[in-house]
């Protein structure tokens, strides 16, 4: 039996989802949860061989997502996951708000001109300052094992029909150099890669353009729209991923579909209108966004 | 038969204020001409010590004017490397205060610098402020755009601030030959190469320097009639001369006119006031505690030496309170290093003279 702790915080929600449906194809592998929301998992310590949760707060969390557990002991675990915990597109979204390169040719805002060197390290810095790293190097004082990291997924294409959220116009002033951006991301997490430290960037089918995912993997909320968030279908692409990344003997094992069909039943006639409007504007957006529609040649693009 | 010395304060006589005390036991050094409350807004800029006094200043949350602010995320390492968080604006050390002039004057629009875009390997550099770019950028139309935009911010300092703060550093210079524009570093250090038909050595004498800080407070006087000017001398020696004289002599000398200047315009100009780290730091009795070894740089107990006299004259200063590590990098502090290397985190391009030392 492989055991792993996945760790983070609402992003865990894909993981879970998909684990729940997927889990039965690997009767090999445990998948024990210790989430809490946002970045409330700061609140823990390493001490001796085991991760001790410092907040009444994240200690109720993790017994209710661990089944239980009240600490984490390393040696219980062949491996470990970090997810989301502020690891995302932000790490290149936020600073190119405020910091442009030589090589970005979007104008909009105010900003201060830095070399491409410079950018790429705020990028690699913003990353590395991220809850997600500060639990990383937590893990790394209580175990030599393997630690994996699966950064926050890009947000979903959704964000751009909704004009006045801080999001949308974000990733709308990012739109110009999202390829470049992108790439000063992917750098960013090899930077992070070391021997014991492993990214598992997004799948690229799950991505509709270098800054936002298909809206298809949206976290499918009925009050609220969540563009933060995905759902399990995204969840089993990611999973499996790992897996087959984590053991390549564990291979692609197919199961588990029933629970995104359901899905999928259970919200047919107004999840369909709002895919069809949202992806409509999506495209639009797009369109007007950028010069020439050089997203174009984004793998696994669907709307640009 | 009275003395005029017998009404004097102890601080007046060698013996008591310095012989018999430790070097970090002196104090009354400063009497300030203005004292400064927890809000002051402080702009700096100057030679490498500069740096320390800015870092304190941030470390007792006094307000420190930024203009050119790195990003919240961005590591000390590469703060420092791109020139960040080191002075209120990313114009890097400012050693002669012709530069400082001039580097006014073209925020001003009164000034072009000449041949102000060095090239090395294909890579452009802001030959006015070299190492805050270190990697270069990729075209001279791209520094000359990042340097407009850092000269909008250089013409907003003054108005920003309430004191500027400023290190005197070198007299020597290397100059654009035809024009006199001044450089910060000598062409062939970091980026462009030595041209002697090009460029020529200079060294400012006392009425020089003293005539372009009078000329450089005129102006920056203009865009805030208010500012006041606290001046400092960096007790670092030259790492190199290229003068004919020892480097002994030259930094003598050197020191010697950085330092009659700033007292004189203190003396001269009721909004310029002369803090005396370099008195402090350059003395002999201190017989080397706030040196390294080799008798270069200033270690952090010599840095910590002279903030504690210049919080001790500004009480509403001293009142924030200190965070353990004064700003300075983690690591350096954690691994003990600090006492007996040099001072945490200076950023200083003369260093780099020293690889061509003999």
């Amino acid at each position: 039996m492989i055991r792993i702790a996945l760790l983070g915080n609402s992003h865990l929600y894909s993981w879970k989802r998909a684990w729940d449906s997927l889990g039965k194809a690997y009767p090999d592998v445990e998948f024990v949860f210790f989430a809490a929301p946002g970045a409330q998992m700061k609140s823990c310590e390493p001490r001796g061989d085991r991760l001790v949760f410092t907040s009444e707060d994240v200690a109720r969390s993790i017994e209710i997502t661990s089944g239980g557990q009240s600490e984490l002991v390393a040696a219980d675990y062949d491996a470990f996951c970090v997810v989301g915990m502020g690891s995302g597109m932000n790490a290149v979204i936020q600073p190119y708000l405020g910091w442009r390169a030589d090589s970005h040719r979007g104008e909009e805002g105010r900003f201060q001109l830095v070399s491409d060197a410079c950018f790429q390290d705020i990028v690699s810095d913003w990353l590395k300052a991220s809850p997600a790293m500060a639990l990383v190097g937590k893990l790394r004082q209580i175990t030599d094992k393997t630690i994996w990291l699966a950064p926050t997924p890009a947000r979903s294409e959704i964000v751009l029909t909704f004009d006045e959220s801080p999001d949308s116009i974000q990733i709308a002033t990012a739109a110009a150099d999202a390829p470049s951006l992108r790439a000063a991301y992917d750098e960013a997490c090899r930077r992070l890669a070391t021997e014991n430290l492993i990214v598992l960037e997004q799948p690229k089918a799950t991505l509709a353009s270098p800054l936002l995912s298909k809206n298809e993997y949206r976290y499918p909320s009925w009050t609220k729209p969540d563009w933060q968030h995905l759902n399990d279908a995204y969840g089993r692409i990611v999973v499996r991923e790992f897996l087959s990344r984590f053991q390549p003997s564990l291979g692609d094992r197919s199961a588990g579909e029933s629970s995104d069909r359901l899905l999928r039943l259970a919200d047919p006639i107004l999840g369909a209108l709002r895919n069809t409007i949202s992806q409509l504007w999506t495209r639009r957006r797009f369109k007007s966004l950028t010069t020439g529609g050089k997203e174009a040649g984004w793998p696994g693009s669907s709307s640009a | 038969m009275i003395s005029p010395y017998s009404d004097l304060p102890s601080r007046n006589f060698w013996r008591g204020a310095i012989s018999g005390r430790s070097p970090e036991t002196v104090s009354g050094l400063w009497q300030p001409k203005f004292h400064f409350a927890p809000d002051t807004r402080f702009a700096t800029a100057g030679s490498c010590f500069a740096q320390h006094i800015s870092r304190y200043l941030r470390a007792r949350n006094a307000t420190v004017v930024d203009l050119e602010p790195g990003p919240p995320a961005l590591s000390a390492v590469n703060a420092a490397k791109y020139g960040y968080r080191i002075y209120s604006a990313r114009y890097g050390n400012i050693y002669t205060v012709r530069h400082l002039l001039q580097l006014t004057e073209e925020a001003l629009g009164r000034f072009a610098p000449s041949d102000a875009v060095w090239e090395r390997d294909g890579r452009f550099f802001d030959a006015m402020r070299i190492g805050v770019e270190p990697e270069g950028l990729p075209s001279a139309d791209a520094v000359r755009r990042h340097r407009q935009q850092h000269l909008v911010q250089v013409r907003r300092l003054f108005a920003k601030a309430d004191v500027f703060v400023f290190t005197l550093g070198l007299t020597e210079a290397w100059t654009h030959r035809e024009s006199g524009t001044v450089y910060p570093t000598a062409p062939g250090t970091i980026a462009g190469s030595h041209r002697p038909d090009m460029y020529a050595f200079r060294k400012f004498d006392f009425l020089e320097v003293h005539k372009d800080f009078v000329k450089f407070r005129r102006l920056a006087m203009k865009l805030n009639p208010e500012l006041k000017f606290l001046l400092t001398v960096s007790p670092v020696p030259l790492a190199a001369t290229a003068s004919d004289k020892h480097v002994l002599v030259a930094t003598t000398y050197s020191k010697s006119v950085l330092r009659a200047v700033a007292g004189t315009l203190a003396d001269e100009f009721e909004n310029v006031d002369y803090f005396p780290s370099y008195d402090l730091l350059s003395g002999a009795f201190t017989r080397g505690a706030f040196h390294s070894e080799d008798a270069r740089q200033i270690t952090e107990p010599g840095v910590e030496a002279v903030m504690r006299i210049f919080f001790e004259a500004q009480p509403a200063l001293a009142r924030v309170s200190i965070p353990a590590t004064a700003g300075k990098p983690d690591e350096s502090r954690a691994a003990g290093r600090t006492p007996e290397g040099p001072a945490a985190e200076a950023v200083c391009e003369d260093i780099l003279l020293d690889a061509f030392s003999r």
